[in-house]
């Protein structure tokens, strides 16, 4: 029933599938899908790794090829194009990317949240506590992704297109479709840069180099129809409580009292950001497996970049096919990343909160455990294609 | 009737719960369950504190001390992220058949079953009335499935079990403490109109329906037992100590049967003559009818939920293997001090054909019984085990919610022997606490106030010939309450076997009304009074929408109303699920709901 997939010879590949139904396996499973997409991808060639080069050596890494909601989502539901479309080429290849979204959700999507009332997403995207704003007093930036074959399921299906989704029957993602979320801190020169994965991004015109703070990898499998959700998060985010006070951290002051700093409060005014910083807590401490497989993967890594984040949990559902229970039945309960479920570390599920996507005018018609379908856009009209 | 003369599916396998705790504990000290409020000091405390202190290990370390524990906090360490979810698990048909020629060889052999919740996208859930008791707890489903896939068989109705018979299931000194020791029978009722008209492909399936339809529906009666929680006490701790949180649904097994419900039927009563199990056994009741069938008659037992189990299984997590009950010999069907019949039990396999056993007798037997009490003898210690109740009084109004100025009939079937009594009979009826609450002399029947068990004042009258008698159960006072009606048989006031209890829970009177009319109705106000509550005893609601964050209710405003109508309180759907939310703050949450819903874009749903 099983993959044996515990040891991928190739490991630049995501594994079809975990190997056993333990936490265990699915937190190696986990470690093995951040490998392959953390490798360097082949230039020019979208999801492709580079097999002649290792990982943490210089280049785009695969996940990063993927497609970007606002790159499927086009505005008047036009076509976005194959896989591989025609792209700026200044970086390794592709796209010097924009990063101009400060919650988990994309402008594209809050523009047209009113339209398609999508409150689901709105639960579970980091302006349900607002923005987070880091030590340096920077906002934090969100971007999502997916892979060829969840990209090409939503244009082969036409489903960027609000109209033809609403008709739809079914919406189910086929096997190995990968989505991504990112989160991405400005690195100044008070951040130690190097032990940070960076790019240089475009952020409000001007050009800036940005780290890598969180990554969720979101991968269906054969055993996982609601998918294995994995969180990854830089070691030096957040202390948890027991460690409160020792730092540095990104996202926390460990000489700020609790008066001062309350953990996990938004520091928003009026729903805008003051430029003050979040101090941000780990409230569920990192299991024992993940803790485990941490340690076997860092020191593999050792020496990259790579060795520098961890594992927080790989959410996975243990009785996946029994139609009394659509959600699974999901392990661990609570499973959130410092840097995108802040405000909701406590009550955070992955699977249960995605398992509310669903057509806005439909209640029946879900989205397969995810949010980006929400994104699709209604078709311009032709007067409107004509201005 | 039902189960007994009509065809039977059968099926074992499975089962499991995964009810939160605060909703299936106990929890009066710091939290009160009728109020659906905190107490001190969890009122003055801050959410953060509270959640830590609701899982606490401390909490459960006190487990062990009754005593001590009605001074600390609820045990809701041991399943506090419960999201109530209750399934089969790999249960599979075993056998079909009329009775006396029910047999493994059927073309449902191996078709898997499911409960279902009342959408694709929900789940059957357990709920009691009163979470400090165990004579309320309610299976709210939406229909089942039979095999899957493509091929599977859909029958989509929103029903809800109710436990019966709930009693020992293993011999004296063998018998697990606790819950894991217990079963309980459960049944439903699908309407006729809920079954599929087309040929589903399977003979044996159709032949079914067709009797099915030709009736009022299906019956599903099924027995749970040896459900205990996979993880331990201490491995609670330790993991929790880690700093994970698991959930910790209890497992078990089931043993069921689908069967034809017959017109005239109770649905959710589990229907037959009453076998009350003796001292020397000491396990749960059982029942059983008369049935002719194809020109043959037979006694048809129903004993899946009352005949012991050999052991428990060694891994609690591990319910694979059903395994054998308790050898008891070979034991026989006594009426009128006559053998009439040896019961067909094989302890290896017995969960097979549902628990249930057709032993052939004559005719003579058959009309015998009619005015004669059955008694099952023999076998273990060669003593007498099971002894028929004469009377039996049901009712499928088993759980109750009502506001406190509401009020209900409730009817009561009572036969003898099967048969409608044939002298006015004289029903006894006493309040009685339905858990660890003090019964609160919430209601009155017929007007009048029963006083609590043991000095009833208050009685119903069956008219000789009549099966069914109704009276008028209504609120009284404002201050709520969870109680039991019990009715019995008048000689013996305090119920005896063939006693019936009702459960009640009476809503307390609320009153926001001048803050709804002030139109002032704030977040503050709202999750004060209404969501905090939930936000923290009942953590599983909020891991889809943060009950404690104003922004996603008011985006989800729209949805939300809907859900809390208690319209939805019959489906798999309502929230809160554990049906405790009174009128007057649903009155409050709704007008909130309606303040800010203006401010969500557009209707709206949530799963």
């Amino acid at each position: 029933m099983f993959a044996q997939a515990d040891e991928l010879p190739d490991p630049w590949l995501v594994p079809r599938d975990f190997s056993k139904p333990t936490q265990q396996s699915v937190d190696h499973f986990a470690w093995q899908a951040f490998v392959a997409l953390n490798w360097p991808a082949q230039e020019g060639a979208r999801g492709v790794p580079d097999v002649s080069k290792k990982i943490g050596d210089p280049g785009t890494t695969v996940w990063e090829t993927f497609k970007t909601t606002d790159q499927i989502f086009l505005a008047g539901a036009k076509d976005p194009g194959p896989w591989n479309s025609p792209n700026e080429k200044s970086q390794n290849g592709f796209a010097k990317r924009r990063l101009f979204s400060t919650s988990k959700i994309s402008p594209t999507l809050l523009e047209i949240l009113p339209k398609l009332a999508s409150e689901s997403l709105r639960s579970t995207d980091q302006a349900v506590g607002g923005t987070l704003t880091d030590q340096n007093g920077n906002l934090t930036y969100y971007e999502r992704s997916t892979n060829e074959l969840g990209y090409n399921y939503i244009r082969d299906n036409t489903f960027y297109n609000a109209d033809v989704l609403a008709k739809a029957s079914k919406v189910q993602f086929p096997d190995s479709t990968v989505n991504i979320k990112a989160a991405w801190k400005i690195l100044t020169d008070k951040d130690p840069k190097d032990k940070f994965y960076s790019i240089t991004a475009s952020i409000g015109g001007s050009d800036v180099t940005v780290g890598l703070v969180g990554l969720h990898i979101v991968v269906k499998t054969p055993n996982a129809p609601q998918w294995v959700w994995a969180t990854f998060e830089h070691v030096s985010n957040a202390p948890t409580f027991s460690n409160i006070g020792t730092g540095p951290y990104s996202y926390n002051n460990p000489s700020c009292p609790a008066t001062n700093c309350p953990p996990n409060e938004s520091t928003e005014v009026n729903g805008k950001p003051t430029g003050k910083p979040t101090q941000v807590v780990r409230e569920v401490t990192i299991y024992e497996s993940a803790q485990k497989e941490n340690q076997a993967w860092q020191q593999k890594l050792a020496g990259t970049v790579w060795a520098n984040y961890e594992l927080v949990g790989a959410q996975w559902p243990t009785i996946p096919n029994n139609p009394s229970l659509p959600t699974g039945r999901p392990q661990p309960t609570l499973l959130g990343n410092t840097t995108m479920e802040t405000y909701i570390q406590r009550e955070s599920s992955c699977i249960q909160c995605h398992s509310t996507a669903h057509s806005a005018t439909d209640s029946d018609l879900r989205y397969d455990f995810s949010f980006y379908l929400m994104a699709a856009q209604k078709p311009a009209s032709d007067e409107q294609e004509k201005k | 009737m039902s189960i007994y003369n009509g065809k039977r599916i059968n099926f074992y396998g499975g089962y499991s719960t995964n009810v939160c705790t605060t909703n299936n504990n106990d929890i009066v000290t710091l939290i009160d369950p009728v109020n659906t409020v905190l107490k001190e000091p969890y009122l003055s405390q801050t959410d953060a504190q509270v959640q830590a202190d609701l899982i606490s290990p401390v909490n459960m370390q006190r487990e062990g001390d009754r005593n001590q524990r009605a001074n600390v906090a609820p045990e809701a360490s041991w399943n506090y992220y419960g999201d109530m979810t209750t399934i089969f698990e790999n249960a599979k048909i075993s056998s079909y058949g009329a009775p006396g020629k029910v047999s493994e060889d059927t073309t449902l052999a191996n078709l898997p079953i499911y409960l279902l919740g009342s959408s694709q996208y929900s789940s059957p859930m357990m709920i009691d009335v009163d979470p400090t008791g165990t004579s309320g707890t309610q299976i709210f489903n939406g229909g089942i499935q039979i095999g899957d896939g493509d091929n599977a068989v859909i029958i989509r109705s929103n029903q809800c079990c109710y436990s019966y018979f709930l009693g020992p299931r293993f011999l004296g000194p063998d018998m697990p403490g606790g819950f894991p020791g217990i079963g309980a029978v459960w049944q439903c009722s699908y309407p006729k109109e809920a079954l599929p008209t087309e040929p589903t492909g399977n003979a044996d399936l159709d032949a079914f329906l067709a009797d099915a339809r030709a009736a009022n529906g299906i019956v599903l009666r099924y027995s749970i037992f040896s459900v205990k929680p996979g993880i331990s006490n201490e491995e609670i701790i330790k993991q929790l100590e880690s700093g994970a949180r698991p959930i910790n649904p209890a497992l078990g097994f089931v043993i069921g049967t689908l069967g034809i419900w017959e017109e005239g039927e109770l649905e959710t009563s589990p229907s037959g003559r009453l076998l009350t199990a003796t001292e020397a056994l000491g396990t749960a009741s059982g029942t059983f009818d008369v049935v002719e069938s194809a020109g043959a008659y037979y006694v048809s037992l129903n004993l899946a939920n009352s005949l012991p189990k050999q052991s428990f299984r060694k891994d609690p997590t591990d319910i694979s293997d059903i395994g054998p009950n308790v050898d008891l010999g070979a034991f026989h069907l006594m009426v009128n001090g006559v053998n009439v019949g040896t019961v067909p039990y094989d302890p290896q396999n017995y969960y097979k054909t549902g628990g249930m056993m057709d032993v052939p007798v004559t005719a003579d037997v058959a009309e015998q019984l009619k005015t004669s009490q059955l008694i099952i003898s023999g076998g273990y210690k060669a003593q007498q085990l099971f002894l028929e109740s004469p009377y039996r009084i049901e009712s499928d109004q088993r759980c109750n919610y009502m506001d406190y100025n509401g009020s209900m009939q409730a009817t009561l079937r009572v036969l003898k022997y099967g048969q409608p009594v044939t002298e006015n009979t004289s029903l006894s009826v006493v309040m009685a606490s339905s858990g660890k609450l003090d019964a609160p002399l919430n209601l009155t029947v017929n007007g009048v106030t029963p006083n609590v068990k043991g000095n009833y004042q208050t009685s119903i009258t069956v008219p000789a010939g009549q099966a069914d008698v109704s009276c008028t159960v209504a609120g009284k006072g404002e201050l709520g309450g969870l109680s039991l009606l019990i009715f019995g048989v008048n000689a013996d006031p305090t119920g005896g076997d063939a006693s019936c209890y009702l459960n009640y829970r009476v809503y307390p009177n609320h009153d926001y009304s001048h803050i709804i009319a002030s139109g002032d109705v704030d977040w503050d106000i709202v999750y004060k009074e209404v969501l905090r509550y939930y936000y923290l005893v009942f953590p599983a609601m909020s891991l889809r929408i943060p009950l404690n964050d104003p922004n996603t209710i008011t985006v989800t405003a729209p949805e939300f109303l809907k859900r809390i109508d208690p319209a939805l309180k019959s489906t798999t759907l309502y929230m809160p699920p554990t049906r405790d939310m009174s009128p007057g703050k649903e009155a409050l949450l709704s007008a909130y709901l309606q303040k800010v819903q203006s401010k969500a874009a557009a209707p709206a749903q949530i799963a």
